[in-house]
């Protein structure tokens, strides 16, 4: 049950992943966020350094997230939060996530194909 | 706790960013403060110092990639920048191009040419009561421009750099006003003593050196001189976009045996040859014309402020319309840019530039 999800799966996801773990309130910054993701997904979700930040940055630049400097942790760090416009797409995203899985397990269910566990 | 092959990592994707030098900064330190934090996890999980150093920079995974990754991005900032640009600035242009057009009879550069573009120099001219006040308007932002070329004496010790705009306020006899809110946003304590003295020194000059020691710049608007964070002089609501009128530049003839350039890009039967030059060369001038334009952006983007133009992730934007080369950037490096266009119209015994504003 460890193994990794697909690559192609997850790409259309990766915004979904980083919003949801901001969503959980204060300001994170990217080594953070790359833990929490790997803990909440027990392993499942590893985002490397080199997709995390520049999909940080595109976030930023969308305004759905906003940054500071802060050293108060003794290291001068980065921090991002949620702006109001995230939340939003981050609600909508969910909806249209839920959506989705349960329209492929219909479609699944219709095909009576069986998960292999 | 900074490690030395975590600095050369940095360094080279740092070289591999196109991007404009606080930028490259930023990623740099944000990337920095991740590796630090996974070498600090990974040694106190008891991995060897030389092997965590190692693991952390492997799974950074290649530099070029990652910077790839980041400069994709920049370039779709620059295609949203350019689009706000054109929306604002294209009806502008293509009116007062559409007016010289009209009132510029062959190839000989009349008055009437001037006026209209002098006209188009206020575009708010909706909130101002008469031309008369425009006109005195104008006057007044060429005073500024003429004390900023002025050539003075300076004489400040330890002086913060509130009271030192309050002392150049009288000498000058112009207003000047210290942006402290963007001065603090930047980090910038408006306390800093300030020691400058020169005998015999253009205010302009003077400005650029003290305001450069402390990251700062000034810009004119208003009849006031602000001074105020580079951040804020390089934000959208401080561009101003300019259009400079090089088609007596580029309808220069070429020394004879030249190599002719391939006009890339060219606008098929765009024939608008400007300028008194003699017209010998008929149908080649308009070719060579279009070419030359590109190599003339080459010229400002490689001389003036050249990592302030977008392709390399700053906020200036260049493009040409038929000789009329618009740029929007910083007062600051439209001024290097007025300069460095009338030194090749001397050079090339032109007259003299002419620009027109549209704020």
């Amino acid at each position: 049950m460890t193994n990794k999800f697909e690559r192609d799966l997850l790409r259309g996801s990766l915004d979904l992943v980083v919003l949801s773990v901001l969503a959980g309130g204060g300001k994170k910054y990217g080594y953070l966020i790359q833990k929490e993701v790997r803990e909440a997904s027990g392993g499942r979700v590893d985002l490397a350094a080199g997709t995390l930040y520049p999909l940080l940055h595109r976030l930023e630049d969308d305004g759905l997230i906003r940054s500071s400097w802060d050293a108060g942790t003794g290291r001068e760090r980065k921090w991002y939060e949620l702006t109001a416009a995230g939340r939003k797409r981050l609600s909508a995203q969910a909806q249209e996530w839920a959506d989705y899985a349960a329209c492929i397990r219909q479609l699944l269910a219709i095909a009576k194909v069986q998960p292999a566990s | 706790m900074s490690d030395h092959e975590f600095d050369n990592y940095l360094a080279l994707l740092s070289r591999l960013l196109k991007l404009g030098k606080k930028q490259r900064d930023a990623i740099a330190g944000e990337l920095r403060s991740h590796l630090e934090d996974r070498l600090e996890d990974l040694v106190a999980r008891g991995v060897p110092r030389d092997e965590a150093v190692r693991q952390a920079l492997e799974e950074f995974g290649d530099a070029a990639a990652m910077a790839a990754e980041f400069v994709s991005l920049s370039g779709n900032k620059r295609k949203r920048w350019i689009m706000r640009i054109t929306t604002a600035s294209v009806a502008a242009i293509v009116l007062i191009a559409a007016g010289i057009f009209t009132f510029w009879p062959g190839g000989n550069a009349g008055p009437g040419a001037a006026k209209l573009i002098a006209q188009a120099q206020q575009p708010d001219t909706k909130a101002e009561p008469a031309g008369d006040d425009k006109a005195t308007e104008h006057r007044k932002a060429v005073a500024i421009k003429d004390v900023l070329d002025r050539r003075m004496a300076f004489d400040f010790i330890e002086k913060p750099l509130t009271s030192v705009a309050n002392q150049l306020e009288k000498q000058t006899g112009i207003t000047i006003y210290v942006n402290a809110r963007k001065l603090e946003e930047a980090g910038v304590n408006v306390d800093t003593p300030i020691t400058m003295a020169f005998p015999d020194m253009r205010f302009r000059t003077f400005l650029d050196l003290m305001l450069g020691e402390l990251e700062l710049m000034y810009l004119v608007k208003d009849d006031v001189l602000f001074i105020t964070s580079q951040e804020d002089a390089e934000s959208p609501d401080n561009m101003v976009a300019r259009v400079y009128d090089c088609r007596e530049l580029l309808a220069l003839p070429r020394p004879p045996g030249s190599i002719r350039p391939k006009a890339a890009g060219a606008a098929p039967g765009s024939n608008a040859t400007g300028g008194e030059g003699d017209s010998k060369e008929g149908g080649d001038a308009a070719q060579l014309e279009i070419a030359d334009s590109e190599n003339l952006i080459e010229v400002i983007t490689t001389i003036v402020d050249p990592e302030s133009w977008v392709d390399v992730g700053g906020p200036g934007a260049i493009v040409e319309y038929k000789g009329l080369v618009t740029i929007a950037a910083t007062q600051d490096t439209h001024q290097k840019v007025e300069r460095l266009l009338n030194m090749l119209h001397q050079a090339a015994n032109l007259k003299e530039l002419k620009v027109t504003v549209v704020e």
